[in-house]
């Protein structure tokens, strides 16, 4: 675990000053500043109900993880670093497991810069005093609206979850991309297959259901509460993380890396 | 003698292609090692052979002890490296690069704040910590990635081109600095170059290989008397009729004029050479200058090359043993 967290350190590092020092983090405020304060002060009431929230919570990581992970070895290769890197006694998994974590602990903290800055931009930026029904701390009149528990768990998990299944996707692409050019394209195509897939394939899959079926589904659903329909959705989405995240560790090889 | 790195039959394939054929190493702990050889002669293969990084397609290496097929990683851990690309992420400062790399190494908090310290005082970039490597110069880069190799104090360190980039004064000091690793701490030094001075000058063996086979192998000296002694004349009145005599002696086994007019000429084993002064004298030569010269590692290893080229191949341990 201490050779992953050594790898990841030294990916977030390359991560944040990508852009050059403090010019690095232009490109997360300039995110934050879009999908953190924008967005929610041009939709108030969509982000007040939390669908939209908790939507972002597992969109988002998908366009932070893409380019970082399609970097992180076709970059290595192209930079010539990566046979120095595994000329050390980093054992194989280290290797790919930390560069994983680096990406999805990356993505995962300015997703939640994102909610936190939505909910100051909500609370400070328009009237949302007895709107939305939604938990509110405090009490009277300087009551601080927070979103519902859902979205939470959209945040804390479901982030996770997407950023694994683009980071794990992507790894796959990045070993075998020579240039980071080649990355980029290339994870263009597992990127729309996971935002188009999740948007319309699921809503086109679940209407082609018999109607019979789609009706019991909507009624489970309808009684379910909605924290737990996102942490079955989540659920699934780790299993999948996991196959997939299996894999990659066991194709990921020096020798392999090294001959192709 | 102790051996740090130990080849037999070492081979490597890719997809029918061979680029390592058979190699036979023994290199003495301690020692300075130089690895010669063309482009694609098989050079990196072999490191790469040597730390893990390929698994081998037939033959065996041992390194510091260790099994290169079961024990790679063992063997990465006491070994420091410079490949043919600095390494070094450009994106991070000097410091940032070492610690990251102090840290691989398991360095203790402590001793990575001291040993950077020390390191990149000595190579005068202390002042240049926080920088950027993206910064740097070529040869501020390759003292860098020289300091990152040294960093967790490896007891075997592979070397590719290691003064490449550097100015005179710093390659002088990185060459002495080898010497006195080697010298003084038992480092065993294993280095690729195509400086052919600076392997004459700091390595106590050197290998010759072709694509992927070796050639010779033993000390500089002994692989430089492989090549054969010449004399070099330079005089007025020398005419084509001379020089036939002249290769009919027993003596001369081959003569040439060079660009600057002097008259050169391959001598047997052995062979003296006053017959030949006294025979050019005699003809009404007048010679201003004769002087013996040994083939240099230069000469020799382009002799060596050229050899295999025409088909002669000539492997031998000019220590006077045969590798096996």
């Amino acid at each position: 675990m201490r050779d992953i967290i050594v790898v990841a350190g030294k990916e977030l590092r390359e991560i944040v000053g990508a852009g050059g020092g403090r010019k690095g983090l232009v490109r997360e405020l300039l995110f934050i500043g879009i999908f953190g304060l924008l967005f929610p002060l041009t939709q108030v009431e969509a982000w007040l109900s939390g669908g939209v929230p908790a939507a972002f919570a597992l969109m988002v990581p998908l366009f932070l993880v893409g380019p970082h992970v399609a970097d992180s070895f076709a970059g290595e290769r192209e930079r010539g670093t990566l046979e120095t890197l595994l000329a050390t006694r980093l054992p194989d998994r280290s290797i790919y497991f930390g560069k994983i974590l680096a990406v999805c602990g990356y993505a995962w903290a300015v997703t939640l810069l994102i909610i936190l800055a939505s909910l100051l931009a909500l609370n400070f930026g328009a009237d949302v005093s007895g709107r939305g029904g939604s938990p509110t701390a405090g009490s009277g009149e300087s009551e601080f609206f927070v979103y519902p528990a859902f979205v939470w768990v959209a945040w804390g998990v479901g982030s996770i979850a997407s950023g694994l299944l683009l980071a794990s996707i992507g790894t796959f692409v990045s070993l075998r991309s020579k240039t980071v050019r080649g990355a980029h394209q290339a994870m263009m195509i597992p990127l729309f297959v996971v935002i188009l897939g999740g948007s319309f394939g699921i809503p086109a899959l679940f209407r082609s259901l018999p109607p019979s079926t789609q009706e019991r589904f909507t009624e489970l659903l309808e009684s379910m509460p909605a924290v737990s329909v996102v942490l079955w959705a989540v659920g699934g989405l780790f299993v999948i993380d996991l196959v997939l995240l299996g894999l990659g560790a066991r194709l990921f090889r020096r020798d392999r890396l090294i001959s192709d | 003698m102790t051996l740090a790195v130990h080849t037999e039959g070492l081979s490597r394939r890719f997809d029918g292609v061979t680029a390592l054929d058979g190699l036979n190493l023994a290199v003495p702990t301690g020692s300075i090692f130089g690895f010669l050889g063309p482009n694609g002669a098989g050079k990196t293969t072999t490191i790469r052979l040597l730390l893990g990084l390929l698994e081998p397609s037939s033959g065996n290496a041992v390194v510091l002890g260790r099994d290169v097929r079961r024990e790679s990683q063992a063997i990465r851990e006491q070994v420091g490296v410079l490949l043919d690309s600095d390494g070094l992420y450009e994106r991070l400062t000097a410091r940032q690069n070492l610690d990251f790399f102090a840290r691989v190494a398991r360095l203790s908090k402590g001793e990575r704040d001291a040993r950077i310290r020390a390191l990149l005082e000595e190579i005068d970039l202390w002042d240049r910590r926080d920088d950027p490597v993206a910064d740097f110069s070529r040869g501020m880069k390759q003292k860098l990635a020289l300091a990152r190799a040294f960093l967790h104090r490896p007891s075997l360190l592979f070397l590719d081109e290691p003064t490449a980039g550097l100015d005179t004064p710093a390659a002088v000091g990185l060459r002495s600095e080898l010497v006195s690793l080697a010298r003084e701490e038992g480092v065993t030094v294993f280095l690729t170059t195509h400086n052919l001075l600076e392997a004459e000058r700091v390595c106590d063996r050197v290998a010759v290989i072709r694509q992927g086979k070796l050639l010779a192998e033993g000390p500089p000296e002994a692989i430089r008397g492989g090549g054969k002694r010449k004399l070099e004349v330079t005089a007025t009145g020398i005419r084509p009729a001379l020089v036939a005599r002249l290769m009919n002696t027993p003596e001369v086994i081959g003569a040439d004029v060079d660009s600057e007019g002097r008259l050169i000429l391959a001598l047997a084993d052995g062979a003296e050479t006053a017959p030949l002064i006294r025979l050019m004298v005699e003809t009404g030569v007048e010679v201003s200058e004769a002087r013996i010269a040994e083939a240099s590692l230069e000469e020799t290893f382009l002799a060596l090359v050229d050899e295999d080229l025409n088909g002669r191949s000539r492997v031998e341990s000019a220590s006077g043993e045969h590798p096996r």
